[in-house]
């Protein structure tokens, strides 16, 4: 329990730090003029959720570097979403749904209950 | 074994991603509007007593972690249903013809949601996506004249007594 509990602690440290860094970067390289804001996120979620899927056997770092990736990437989203064409959104969104409909197909069917055992009618002795 | 690492690893940041990206594509076709949808549907999906295929019982985490991850793949394919529509019809240059292919869609959902077994996912999402899916074509169809009324009432009508005579004959013997 103490361990689970550490785990998800650094977990939550290595989020906000990662997530910090991305942000303090992208400022100073657009206020530089180094290099571009939005792109400095986009190549930022891209290596967090890369580093994220590579450790994944230590599950703090994993995590909080995939959930340091969503932020950014829907960041992103929020940002450039309503842009977007909409042949591409309807190609997102469709191909989004046949995903979830091959998920939900796999791996999200109803777990069988378990047969109740009838009662004995038998006194307890 | 890594592999199954991965899976665990990724399933909460996707899922995450998901309903972010619900929210956002939400967002960015009905505004204010998507905020009491996913306050309802939020209600409906974690506050009630729907368990969505998940094992029976109550208490035990790893159930409540079961049911939530239902309740957002539900929650997002029934939003994601009608957004579909929405810019299938956007592409389309709101044509009648793409509007029925879209109505047969929606009635499509919902009777697959309603005769579908072993997969309460499933169902409650292509009933309530496909139900809002038909609500806004309806809506999109009467802006587009009388013979469209009548086509879609009369597919409507059409598709509601088919589920009737299939789905609620009474059986005499």
């Amino acid at each position: 329990m103490k361990n689970n509990l550490a785990k998800i602690l650094f977990g939550i440290v290595i989020f906000l730090f990662s997530v910090a860094l991305a942000y303090f970067t992208a400022n100073y390289l657009s206020t530089t003029g180094a290099f571009d804001y939005w792109g400095t996120l986009a190549l930022f979620a891209c290596a967090y959720a890369v580093v994220g899927i590579g450790i994944v056997m230590i599950f703090p770092i994993s995590l909080g570097f995939l959930f340091s990736a969503d932020v950014l990437i829907l960041h992103l989203l929020i940002n450039y979403y309503g842009e977007w064409a909409d042949v591409l959104k309807l190609i997102t969104v469709g191909a989004v749904i046949l995903i979830l409909y091959i998920a939900c197909a796999e791996w999200l069917k109803d777990v069988e209950e378990a047969p109740v055992s009838p009662i004995s009618n038998t006194p307890i002795s | 074994m890594h592999m199954e690492l991965l899976a665990v690893a990724l399933l909460w940041p996707l899922l995450l991603l998901l309903v972010g990206f619900v929210f956002i594509s939400g967002w960015n076709i009905s505004g204010l509007l998507i905020l009491p949808i996913v306050v309802i549907f939020f209600i409906f999906a974690f506050g009630g007593n729907v368990r969505l295929g998940s094992a029976p019982g109550i208490g035990d985490e790893r159930q409540q972690l079961d049911r939530t991850r239902r309740g957002m793949v539900a929650f997002s394919i029934a939003l994601l249903l009608p957004m579909f529509v929405e810019y299938l019809l956007k592409v389309s240059g709101n044509n009648l013809p793409t509007m029925i292919l879209a109505l047969v869609f929606g009635f499509g959902a919902v009777i697959w949601g309603m005769f579908i077994r072993h997969n309460k996912v499933l169902a409650y999402a292509n009933i309530t996506g496909g139900a809002l899916t038909i609500v806004y074509l309806y809506f999109q169809l009467w802006s587009l004249g009388q013979l469209a009324q009548i086509v879609a009432t009369a597919f409507g009508l059409v598709v509601a007594i088919v589920i009737s005579v299939i789905k609620f004959r009474d059986k005499l013997a």
